[in-house]
C-alpha cells in the first residue's frame, strides 16, 4: 500500500486545495490522493456543497443588506493584486541562486560565515532538538521491550508527603490493598485523582508504557537523557530519562530504565503545586503471600493495559460550565478567537493566534479539569503596513464629517473630540464583549438544560451571569457619563425607548444583545465613522436612550441572577 | 483615530449586515418556487437550520466567509482583518466544519 491510501488530507487541507490556497507541490500530492481516494472526493464533494450553500445564502439573504461600496473601495482590488504582489515571495531557485551571488562577492568571509552558522545549527540540534529525539527512541524500545517481556508481578514502594506506602502491587489499588492503614489508603486515593487528572495512568504507574502515553499527550516538552551508575549493591548503570512541560499539571516525571533490559526501577512525578510523589520497585520477598490471586496488573500482559482503563465518561452541561467559569476567573471567556465545544467525551477549549504567555495561563486554569482538550494553533497577526495603507484609501461622507465637526463643537476643541471618540469606541466593545458573553451563555445553557444542573453548578452559571451583567452596567453607566458631556441641549423628548418587559434572564440576554448592536452602530455613526442618517444630536440623545435600556436590562439581569441564588438553599 | 473609527466601522458593517440578514423575508427568498409544495416544505427546514448555524458562527468566522465568497483570497481576508492567512485557513475552516453539519444532515 503505497502512502497515497495512508494519508487523508484533513479538512483544513481539502478547502485550502479547493480554495487554491496550497503550494504547487501540495496541491498536485492532495490531487494525486484525490484520484485514488473515494473517500476524499467524497468529503470534498461535501466542502463543495456547503460552499455553494454559503454562496447562495449570501447572494439571496446577506447581499440586499449590504449597501454599495464609496468609491474609494473601487480601487480595493487592484490594491490587493498590488499587495500581493509585493508580498509573494520569491521561489526558492531564485533566492537561493541571489544568496550564492552575494556570497561570490564576498568569497572567503561568507563561506567562513556559513560554516560556521551550520556548526552553531548542528550544536543547537544537539543540545536541544537531540533529546527529545533520543527520549522517543529509548522510550519506543523500552515499549518494545515492556511487551515482550514474560510478565510477572511487582511489588512497587511509593513515598509521599514523608510516608512509605510499601506493598502496593502495581495497578492494584483495590481489595488486595485491604492491609494498607486508613491514612494510607486515603492518601492513595488522593494519588490515583491526581493522576487521573494528569491523565498519567495510575494502575500502572511505574510503567515505560504510562510515561510514554502521557508524554505523547503534551503539546509542549522538554526532555533529557542521561546514563547513571546505579548503587553498588544492584551494580550496573541504568538510563534517567526526565521529561518536563508548562502545558500539563504534572510538570516533570522522571523514569529510571536499566540499562541491560529497559526495566523501569524507579519514578519521580513533580506536580505543578510543588507536590512530589516518588515509587521505586522492591523485591518480592516474604510478603508475596499477601498478593491475591490475579491481583497484580503487571502479571498480566502490556496489550492488556489499555482494556483496564476505564473508559471516559460522557462529558455534560455541568462539565462546560466548569470550563466556562475556570475561563472567567482569568478573563478569557470574553475572547472572541477562543473556543468552547462540547463532544461526547471531552470538552475541547480551542484557539486561534493566542500569545504564549496567555497560552500557558489557560492551559494552567483548565489544567485541574478532567476532560478538558486544550489546542492552541498558530495565527500571530502579520504586521502589515499595508493593511494601514488600505484603510487610509476609504473616504468618510459628508455627514460624517458633520458628525465630527459637531463633536468637535461640542467638547471644545478636536483633541477632545478624539479623545472622546477613543473613548466611546473602547467602552462600546467592553459593551458588546459582555453583551455577547451573556448572549452565548444563554444559548449554551437555555431553559432545560439549566433546570438539569445542580444546585452549585446552577449558582456557579448565576454567578456568571452576574458578573457579565455588573460588568455591562458599569460599562454603560461609565459610556452615558462620558457622552453627558456632548448632551449639553438635553435629550430629546421622543427618544425614549418603551420598556418592554422580559421573561427569563435568557430573554434579557437576547434583548441585550439586539440593544448592543444598535449601539455599536449610533457609536461609529457619532464619531463619524460611518454615515449616519440623523443630526449628530439626534444620534447622541438616541445613544442614549439605547444606554439607558441597556443599563436596565442588565441591572434586572443581574439581580435575577442574585434572586435565583438566593433562593436555592 | 481614524483608523480606529475605521475599523470599527468595518466590524459594525459586518454585523450589521448579519442582523439585517435575520429580516422576515429571507426565508421566502431562499425558497425555490419551481418545487412541489413538499420539497419547498423540506428545502424551508434546511435553509432555517442552515441560517441558524450561520447564526452560531463567531463574527470573525462569518467575516472571514462573507469575504472568502466576496472573493478574496485568504492573504487579502487577512489583510483586511488584519490577522494571519493562516488564521483566516483555521476561521474558515472552523466555519464551514460547522456549517457541514447542517449540510449533512
Amino acid at each position: 500500500m503505497t502512502s497515497l491510501f495512508q494519508h487523508h488530507p484533513d479538512d483544513e487541507c481539502l478547502l485550502r486545495y479547493a480554495d487554491g490556497e496550497l503550494s504547487v507541490d501540495q496541491a498536485s500530492e492532495v490531487q494525486l490522493h484525490l484520484k485514488v481516494c473515494w473517500q476524499c472526493r467524497v468529503r470534498l464533494a461535501e466542502l463543495e456543497k456547503v460552499v455553494e450553500e454559503c454562496v447562495r445564502y449570501y447572494q439571496t439573504v446577506v447581499a440586499p443588506h449590504v449597501p454599495p461600496p464609496p468609491a474609494a473601495w473601487m480601487n480595493i482590488r487592484a490594491e490587493l493584486a498590488a499587495l500581493e504582489q509585493k508580498i509573494s515571495r520569491p521561489s526558492i531557485c531564485s533566492r537561493v541562486w541571489a544568496r550564492l551571488s552575494a556570497a561570490r562577492r564576498f568569497r572567503k568571509p561568507a563561506l567562513k560565515v556559513a560554516l560556521a552558522a551550520t556548526v552553531l545549527a548542528m550544536v543547537f540540534y544537539q543540545l536541544y532538538r537531540a533529546p527529545s529525539a533520543r527520549a522517543a527512541e529509548l522510550l519506543q524500545r523500552a515499549v518494545n521491550a515492556e511487551a515482550k517481556r514474560t510478565p510477572k508481578p511487582r511489588r512497587i514502594e511509593i513515598r509521599f508527603r514523608g510516608r512509605h506506602i510499601a506493598s502496593v502491587v502495581e495497578g492494584s489499588h483495590g481489595a488486595e490493598d485491604d492491609h494498607l492503614s486508613t491514612e494510607d489508603r486515603q492518601a492513595v486515593d488522593h494519588l490515583q485523582r491526581l493522576f487521573t487528572t494528569v491523565r498519567y495512568r495510575w494502575t500502572s504507574p511505574l510503567s515505560v508504557a504510562a510515561f510514554s502515553d502521557w508524554r505523547k499527550t503534551l503539546s509542549e516538552k522538554r526532555d533529557e537523557v542521561s546514563v547513571q551508575a546505579l548503587p553498588l549493591e544492584s551494580g550496573g548503570s541504568c538510563y534517567r530519562l526526565r521529561t518536563t512541560t508548562g502545558s500539563s499539571s504534572l510538570a516533570e516525571a522522571t523514569i529510571l530504565l536499566r540499562t541491560n533490559d529497559l526495566q523501569p526501577i524507579e519514578g519521580t512525578w513533580r506536580f505543578r503545586n510543588n507536590e512530589q510523589i516518588e515509587a521505586s520497585e522492591v523485591p518480592l520477598g516474604s510478603t508475596e503471600e499477601h498478593v491475591p490471586e490475579g491481583s497484580a496488573l503487571s502479571a498480566q500482559s502490556a496489550s492488556d493495559v489499555h482494556s483496564e482503563v476505564e473508559p471516559p465518561k460522557v462529558v455534560g452541561p455541568a462539565d462546560e460550565l466548569h470550563v466556562l467559569f475556570a475561563l472567567r476567573q482569568i478573563n478569557a471567556d470574553l475572547d472572541e478567537t477562543l473556543d468552547v465545544t462540547r463532544a461526547a467525551h471531552e470538552i475541547a477549549v480551542t484557539g486561534v493566534g493566542i500569545q504564549p504567555e496567555r497560552q500557558r495561563q489557560i492551559r494552567l486554569a483548565l489544567g485541574s479539569l478532567p476532560q478538558v482538550a486544550v489546542r492552541f494553533s498558530d495565527g500571530t497577526p502579520p504586521e502589515s503596513p499595508q493593511s494601514q495603507k488600505l484603510s487610509a484609501t476609504v473616504s468618510t461622507t459628508t455627514n460624517a464629517e458633520l458628525a465630527r465637526a459637531w463633536l468637535e463643537k461640542q467638547l471644545g476643541s478636536r483633541a477632545a473630540a478624539e479623545a472622546f471618540a477613543e473613548r466611546a469606541l473602547n467602552l462600546t466593545d467592553a459593551i458588546a464583549a459582555r453583551s455577547h458573553a451573556l448572549q452565548r451563555l444563554a444559548e449554551r445553557f437555555p431553559v432545560q438544560d439549566e433546570e438539569h444542573l445542580s444546585s452549585v453548578e446552577q449558582r456557579i452559571l448565576g454567578a456568571l451571569r452576574t458578573d457579565h451583567a455588573t460588568a455591562l452596567v458599569r460599562a454603560t453607566r461609565e459610556f452615558r457619563i462620558t457622552l453627558k458631556q456632548t448632551l449639553k441641549s438635553g435629550r430629546s423628548a421622543d427618544t425614549a425607548l418603551p420598556i418592554r418587559p422580559a421573561t427569563s434572564w435568557h430573554a434579557t440576554a437576547h434583548e441585550l444583545s439586539l440593544q448592543t448592536r444598535e449601539v455599536e452602530k449610533l457609536t461609529a455613526e457619532l464619531v463619524g465613522g460611518t454615515h449616519a442618517d440623523g443630526a449628530p444630536s439626534m444620534v447622541a440623545a438616541q445613544l442614549q436612550a439605547r444606554l439607558d435600556e441597556i443599563e436596565r436590562l442588565a441591572t434586572a439581569c443581574a439581580a435575577r441572577g442574585g434572586e435565583r441564588a438566593e433562593a436555592r438553599p | 483615530m481614524f483608523r480606529v473609527a475605521h475599523n470599527y466601522g468595518m466590524k459594525l458593517h459586518e454585523r450589521e449586515s448579519q442582523a439585517g440578514a435575520f429580516d422576515d423575508g429571507w426565508e421566502e427568498r431562499l425558497a425555490d418556487r419551481q418545487r412541489n409544495p413538499e420539497l419547498s416544505l423540506l428545502d424551508r427546514e434546511r435553509n432555517t437550520r442552515f441560517h441558524r448555524a450561520m447564526h452560531e458562527l463567531s463574527s470573525q468566522q462569518q467575516r472571514c466567509l462573507f469575504l472568502r465568497v466576496m472573493g478574496l483570497r485568504y492573504p487579502e481576508i487577512g489583510s483586511v482583518l488584519g490577522i494571519s492567512a493562516k488564521t483566516v485557513g483555521e476561521f474558515l475552516r472552523r466555519a464551514v466544519t460547522h456549517l457541514k453539519k447542517v449540510c449533512n444532515d
